[in-house]
């Protein structure tokens, strides 16, 4: 019995070095790539071209442009933003004004739009292009309100949206951005946005 | 391995010394075709031509052709079918005289064609044959260009080439084209042969500011520290040229590497550091397994063990997975060790073991070394010279095997016959060539695979030693810390997901706390 316990307490010991270093069986450390952010933006212009294209009764396009400025590498401030729309019926609209004789102020169509918003930008990466080459690019996420004139009248309301951003140089990007604006005078109005253009960064660029 | 890198730099200086400057051939210097074609043929211009040689002889009788040949070969040359032109202009070269008119525009051309289908080693010996014979002083120029920008883009046979041709005509007068580069050769030449006045003299002749002058400098600065015993005049010539804009990038690069091997060795870690942070690589290009070992030994011994293991876990990419870099395994271990984490140190070390323990075996029984596949493959990577032949015979298998696709083409004209011995006769002599190289590059390769063993063994024992070693309370606390990856602002931390990304190799870091409290704890 004494004996047993003596080899017992032998192959313990002996296995204590085992136990100590029982966690590395594993590769230790997290490996990274830790690269320099090869883009930044500071004063960014956008201009761009916007789609409205959710009413049926019409589409809006025109031009929009923004200025925002970048606190850092995740949040911004997108200060201003405006843009005009211009009218492009659709055959619906047509269809009533011909058919059932409805009046065209009937309709109410976004013709100015203005707004601010918070810039969320928390997804920064690459592709590999045709593995020849490596393009940067990031999405990003949009908060904020808006004030849009109609053909009758003026409504505010909050806006969310949702872009992506790819890099052409440290001063070009391309972006492109969905927006949704929920305005309220007059009851509920829905506004759906697509801009697509070129962003140019001023400053901020390594 | 420093020793062992100086010599590798100075080896793939006196080994090698491709052109960089390649001149515009057939587009600037090249006839038009009505310059090119002159007065019609010699009358007897039908006699065999004395350009083929022995195997010539052994060939069917040429048939006499005239300057109709030539002019049908050069209007397919410029429609661009090479393929078409080729077998009319050997047929030209193998029935005129050596005194025709058009003879060498025909080998010229011929050898332009042949380059274009892929027989580099074919067009350089056509090439060779019309700067040899210089026997038309129009035509020499315009084959020293063509020679100089298909040796800028392949691998060649360089005793054809850089002995025979450059170095063992004298060309006379050499228009400023390529006077840089038959100066530059001739000057190598002799410097090979230690004729050291000679080729000094050569390398003052060629222009200031010129690439081949920047190569002349870089071996000149590592004569002065391998020859001469200088290292101070070599390391400032050499940091005039790592810094100077008009040299090319390789020249560049080659002299920063060799200013970081300096001072590594004199322990100036962080100015060793900044010299090879200084070399410049394409975009995604991974650039040379090598300098990441070497980066990653400045990285340690400057106490930044992150990034030194880094760029030690870069290496197991697939740009570099075949790479001959023993040392790794010893750095691997080392980092570990330090940092307490001793299984893995072991693993790292005993890494070693299993990549190249087959090799080892067959060392240790004086086996034939080039049975072993890693070893033949370290032979040829280790040593520019071994490697250069390697990839000479390559390069002849290939273009050898290519002749099958033209062979029906080429075979009225004799081309396919001539070309067929004048592969299998060059690549007999560059296996030969090979052989004599791997024999002592393989004998390097074991050599270094034993003292890395050596290495290994010995930190195999200390690892084993400091597991069961009794430490005073803290001592081993105090040992570096891990980093925090993100802790940089600028930075952007992309996590190893088992992707490599070229552009990413440089940049990896192992964020590697220290066991060492808990390995004291333990005890």
């Amino acid at each position: 019995m004494r004996a047993r316990a003596f080899f017992l307490g032998m192959a313990l010991w002996m296995a204590l070095p085992s136990a100590a270093v029982a966690d590395e069986t594993l590769e230790p450390g997290r490996l990274a790539a830790v690269q320099r952010r090869k883009f930044r933006l500071d004063h960014e212009l956008f201009a761009a071209g916007t789609l409205l294209p959710l009413d049926a009764f019409y589409k809006g396009i025109g031009p929009v442009a923004s200025y925002t400025f970048h606190f850092g590498d995740a949040f911004g401030w997108e200060v201003a933003r405006a843009g005009y729309s211009f009218r492009l019926e659709t055959s619906l609209h047509e269809q009533l004004e011909n058919d059932f004789k409805v009046s065209a102020t009937e309709f109410e169509e976004a013709q100015l739009l203005l707004g601010s918003a918070l810039v969320f930008r928390p997804l920064y990466g690459k592709l590999a292009l045709m593995n020849s080459s490596v393009i940067h690019g990031e999405m990003f996420g949009l908060l904020g309100g808006s004030v849009m004139r109609f053909t009758r009248s003026f409504k505010p309301g909050p806006q969310a949206g949702l872009g992506f951003r790819l890099y052409l140089s440290e001063a070009i990007s391309f972006r492109t951005e969905a927006r949704y604006h929920l305005l309220f005078s007059g009851g509920l109005t829905h506004v759906v946005e697509i801009s697509s253009g070129f962003a140019f960064n001023l400053g901020g660029a390594d | 391995m420093r020793t062992l890198s100086l010599a590798m730099l100075s080896a793939l200086l006196l080994a090698a010394a491709p052109g960089s400057e390649p001149a515009s051939a057939e587009k600037s210097g090249a006839p038009s075709p009505e310059a090119v074609v002159p007065a019609a043929a010699a009358a007897d211009d039908s006699a065999p031509s004395a350009a083929e040689g022995k195997e010539g002889a052994q060939e069917d009788e040429p048939v006499g052709v005239g300057p109709e040949t030539f002019d049908e070969a050069l209007e397919l040359h410029y429609g661009g079918t090479p393929r078409e032109a080729a077998p009319l202009f050997f047929q030209y070269v193998r029935g005129s005289a050596r005194t025709a008119d058009n003879y060498e525009w025909a080998q010229y051309f011929l050898g332009n064609d042949l380059a274009q289908l892929g027989f580099t080693h074919a067009a350089f010996n056509f090439y060779a044959e019309v700067a040899k014979t210089r026997s038309r002083a129009e035509v020499l120029p315009v084959v020293l260009g063509a020679l100089e920008k298909l040796s800028a883009r392949t691998v060649y046979d360089a005793e054809l080439v850089e002995r025979e041709v450059l170095g063992g005509t004298d060309f006379g007068f050499v228009p400023a084209s390529v006077r840089d580069y038959v100066r530059f050769h001739k000057g190598m030449v002799d410097y090979r042969n230690g004729h050291l006045r000679w080729a000094w003299g050569h390398f003052d002749k060629l222009e200031q500011g010129s690439g081949y002058h920047a190569r002349a400098r870089l071996v000149r600065a590592v004569h002065k520290l391998e020859k001469e015993n200088a290292p101070e005049p070599a390391l400032a010539e050499l940091e005039a040229l790592s810094a100077d804009e008009k040299a090319p990038r390789e020249v560049r690069n080659d002299a920063r590497v060799a200013v970081a091997r300096l001072r590594f060795e004199r322990g100036e870690y962080k100015k060793a550091h900044v010299a090879y942070d200084a070399v410049e690589l394409p975009e995604l290009d991974p650039g040379r397994g090598q300098l990441y070992l070497e980066k990653a030994w400045t990285y340690y011994r400057m106490g930044e063990a992150s990034q030194a293991m880094g760029l030690l876990l870069a290496l197991d990419a697939p740009s570099f997975r075949e790479l001959f870099l023993p040392e790794k395994y010893v750095l691997a271990s080392l980092i570990y060790k330090d940092r307490c984490h001793y299984l893995p140190a072991k693993r790292a070390a005993r890494g070693f073991t299993r990549r190249y323990g087959p090799a080892l075996r067959l060392v240790r029984e004086r086996g034939d070394l080039k049975s072993d596949e890693r070893l033949l493959a370290a032979a040829l990577q280790i040593e520019p010279a071994s490697r250069r032949a390697g990839e000479l015979v390559a390069r002849l298998e290939l273009e050898r095997d290519l002749i099958d696709a033209y062979a029906s083409r080429f075979e009225a004209s004799g081309l396919t016959r001539r070309l067929r011995q004048l592969y299998e006769r060059a690549l007999a002599e560059a296996i030969r060539q090979r052989e004599i190289a791997l024999e002592h590059a393989l004998a390097a390769a074991a050599d270094r695979l034993l003292r890395e063993e050596e290495q290994v063994r010995l930190l195999d024992y200390e690892i084993g030693l400091d597991l069961y070693k009794r430490v005073k309370k803290g001592a081993l606390l105090a040992e570096a810390q891990a980093i925090d990856l993100a802790a940089d602002e600028d930075a952007v931390v992309y996590p190893f997901d088992g992707e490599y990304w070229n552009d990413e190799l440089m940049d990896f870091r192992l964020d590697l706390p220290s066991r060492c409290a808990a390995a004291e704890g333990d005890r």
